[in-house]
């Protein structure tokens, strides 16, 4: 370095010039001279890189943990280099499952094996994606759905953990649901986790001496804390089942913090659990509560006792999503007696709830809630969908699935009645979970009758998705389909809104439906062609050319993100959607 | 130039040149600023700017004057500067059009005489001129030596090569 003006230049000053570089040129300038090169690859400079590149790590790389030791314990640079390129990898493969629908299963569960560190990228991808991009729908859609089937491995992980009896936390199972229709949102098990830590120690902050109080006071000062800041409550009594209301990330991070008792309790112990208190959900019909139990050696005051073998500990009860006051034990087993339950199992309902039961009961609040969203939308089918309805329907499913029963005959029984919902469900919405169902799915049905229609379904689904698509040409010599793919439309009769993404000739349904929608009745007959569409309520159907109006504007914003999945863009000048599609049908 | 009450400060540069500066100007330096405070306004005894020669301090000093009405620096932009933000406001990129051997000699002034603003924009330019640049193209405009030996050329090559396919 003798000639070079940065010979001058004391180690300091060479490193602040360093510190402003980016990753690549800092490498750049670390291959330039030996001393460079001693600055350049300093372990703190790579520590820098690597925070301040990516927010999500997959949790293998323990980067909490690596924070907190020195710099030079870690191989930052090393560190960093691979997570580069897992995104350079990752965004090649994005870019080839754009291109085309053969491989695209595949290549999502590629893309979605790498977890948590591709995460940021597809985060962008989501979110950054400019409006005039060639391709914006099209990546969009693909972006929230590869991000979405490593939210719902995380989910089912948790699943088959507590199905499996080991170890999880009540908040890390609820917030399972979460997982579902998290999208590009704040709320994954993470922040939730983080946003407890946090409501503790504001509790702590909030009254003095916290720490030293009897359980029962801090049993109180902890809803209270809760309430004050309306984290459990709902003040909307007519939309008590809100869709909304059973996702803890949304009672945390939204705007209106309302949820369902469940969840309210479910965060009040959550926080409570964190300040040493110990409280569980209750089992208790209609409306949860939660149970505290002291420990064996105090009483809720905090008087001493001596603790003896058969000794029970002291409960008491408290609903925070009501008020922050305990709730007396008689007034609670009274409205047993009115329910009409048996004194016998007044000590169950009354005591803590199993995690496993709080789910399954949290799945039974979700498919209730979905159903009732569903008859609102139908209305409305533009009202803002956010949970969205079948992803939230898709988490209830997979939580029957996997949960099922201790009692394997139970358990067979209730997933066989789930298999045909779950089946149709994510064929329909999820295709590219197809891994999932294969790994998790099968296997339950092992030896059982639906094993070789199960078998079928994931070979067909897997040929599928390797063969090309055989593609659907104009130049036959029967009755060209007039729409084309892309093409915006009202239905003539039903006047809902759609997209063509597919047309045959003549109607190829099977005879039973022909027959059930009375298509011979229609003018047209069977004869005439048919279309493959995506309605604005996210059904598929199948719709006689002479029901088709086509429409010319620009379509709302539900079927713009929808078309990503079919398309690349709307074009104002050709007044329909630029086909993503083109190996399926060549010529549209 | 300045009305008469403006309290002045008189700077040596290394070669002994005398330069008579409004006293707001001069303190941008914290060199000066810190020896004005710690042994009061020294009148017309010049403050000696021992590592400074009169070219650069000039140079310095038409800094200082243009900026001399900014607001001090808060700790904020202390943690800030540590982010890659490489943005140089105009004025300042045009002040620092100069040959590489004076933006050198005014990264060294600034660093000596305290003036974190300066040394940040100076850094920034050097940074800007190392951007988008591969090893070879660097050392060809900083002048710098290659003193690897191949094996450890070859070596950091391997471990780099994510970056090259760009």
């Amino acid at each position: 370095m003798e000639n070079s003006p940065f010979h001058q230049l004391p180690d300091e000053l060479l490193e602040a010039i360093i510190w402003l570089l980016p990753p690549a040129e800092t490498l750049a300038f670390g291959a330039t001279s030996r001393r460079g090169n001693k600055i350049a690859y300093e372990d703190l400079v790579w520590r820098a890189h690597c925070v301040n590149g990516w927010r999500y790590w997959e949790s293998s790389h323990e980067l909490e943990g690596k924070l907190k030791q020195p710099a030079a314990a870690t191989l930052w640079r090393q560190l960093y280099i691979k997570r580069e390129h897992f995104d350079r990898k990752a965004l090649a493969t994005f870019n080839e499952l754009l291109k085309t629908q053969q491989h695209r299963i595949q290549r999502t569960e590629d893309i979605s094996g790498l977890g948590y560190d591709a995460k940021d990228l597809l985060l962008s991808l989501r979110n950054e994606t400019p409006d005039d991009a060639e391709d914006v729908l099209a990546r969009r859609w693909y972006a929230d759905a590869v991000l979405g089937q490593i939210h719902r491995k995380t989910a089912l992980e948790k699943w088959t953990r507590i199905h499996k009896r080991q170890m999880v936390r009540l908040e890390e199972v609820l917030g399972a649901y979460d997982m579902f229709i998290l999208g590009g949102n704040k709320g994954d098990l993470n922040d939730i986790d983080q946003e407890f830590d946090r409501l503790a120690e504001g509790v702590r902050q909030e009254y003095e001496g916290f720490d030293g109080m009897s359980i029962r006071d801090k049993a109180t000062r902890v809803a209270q804390y809760l309430k004050m800041r309306q984290l459990v409550d709902n003040k909307d009594v007519e939309n008590y089942h809100a869709l909304r209301n059973n996702f803890l990330s949304m009672a945390l991070f939204d705007d209106v913090h309302t949820s369902l008792p469940l969840q309210s309790v479910a965060i009040y112990c959550a926080v409570a659990r964190r300040l040493g208190v110990n409280a569980k959900p209750s089992n208790y019909p209609e409306h949860v509560h939660a149970v505290i139990e002291a420990p064996l050696d105090v009483t809720l005051d905090g008087r001493e006792r001596a603790a003896t073998q058969d000794q029970e500990p002291e409960f008491m009860f408290m609903d925070p999503w009501r008020q922050s006051e305990e709730v007396p034990q008689d007034q609670l087993t009274l409205r047993l007696t009115q329910m009409g339950v048996p004194q016998a199992q007044h000590a169950n309902h009354l005591g803590p709830g199993s995690n496993l039961a709080i789910i399954l009961r949290a799945g039974r609040n979700i498919m209730y809630s979905v159903q009732q969203a569903r008859d609102r939308q139908r209305g409305n089918p533009r009202e803002s969908s956010r949970p969205d309805t079948e992803a939230a329907w898709y988490s209830m499913l997979w939580s029957m699935m996997i949960l099922g029963d201790p009692d394997p005959a139970a358990a067979l029984h209730r997933r066989r009645q789930c298999l045909p919902y779950i089946a149709e469900h994510f064929q329909q919405h999820f295709p590219e979970d197809l891994g999932f169902v294969e790994k998790i799915i099968g296997p339950m049905f092992d030896g059982e009758r639906e094993s070789h229609v199960l078998m079928h379904v994931f070979t067909s689904n897997r040929a599928g998705d390797r063969n090309a698509k055989a593609p659907n040409r104009r130049d036959s010599e029967e009755k060209q389909a007039q729409c084309k793919i892309g093409h915006y439309f009202q239905h003539k009769r039903f006047g809902y809104e759609g997209i063509v993404v597919g047309w045959d000739h003549k109607c190829t349904a099977d005879p039973r439906w022909i027959h059930q929608m009375r298509v011979d009745d229609l003018p047209g007959g069977r004869e005439q062609p048919f279309y493959n569409v995506i309605a604005d309520d996210r059904s598929a159907r199948y719709v006689a050319e002479e029901n088709i109006q086509r429409l010319y504007m620009r379509p709302p914003e539900n079927l713009m993100q929808l078309a990503g999945k079919w398309f690349k863009r709307w074009d104002d000048g050709t007044k329909s959607f630029t086909s993503n599609i083109k190996d399926e049908y060549p010529d549209d | 130039m300045a009305a008469a009450d403006v309290p002045m400060v008189v700077l040596q540069s290394s070669d002994e040149s005398i330069f008579s500066v409004e006293q707001k100007i001069a303190e941008r330096s914290m060199l000066i600023k810190n020896m004005i405070e710690d042994l009061g306004t020294p009148g017309d005894e010049p403050i000696p700017i021992m590592n400074v020669t009169e070219t650069v301090l000039r140079k310095v000093l038409d800094w200082c004057d243009h900026h001399k009405n900014d607001p001090p620096p808060t700790t904020e932009d202390d943690a800030d500067s540590r982010k890659k933000t490489t943005d140089i406001e105009d004025w300042d990129q045009k002040y620092m059009q100069v040959d590489q051997e004076m933006l050198f000699e005014i990264i060294l002034a600034a660093n000596y005489m305290d003036i974190k603003a300066l040394l940040d924009v100076g850094c920034k330019t050097v940074a800007n001129m190392i951007k988008g640049k591969s090893p070879e193209e660097i050392r060809k405009t900083f002048n710098i030596q290659n003193d690897f030996t191949p094996e450890e050329e070859d070596q950091i090559r391997r471990e780099n090569e994510w970056a090259e396919d760009r």
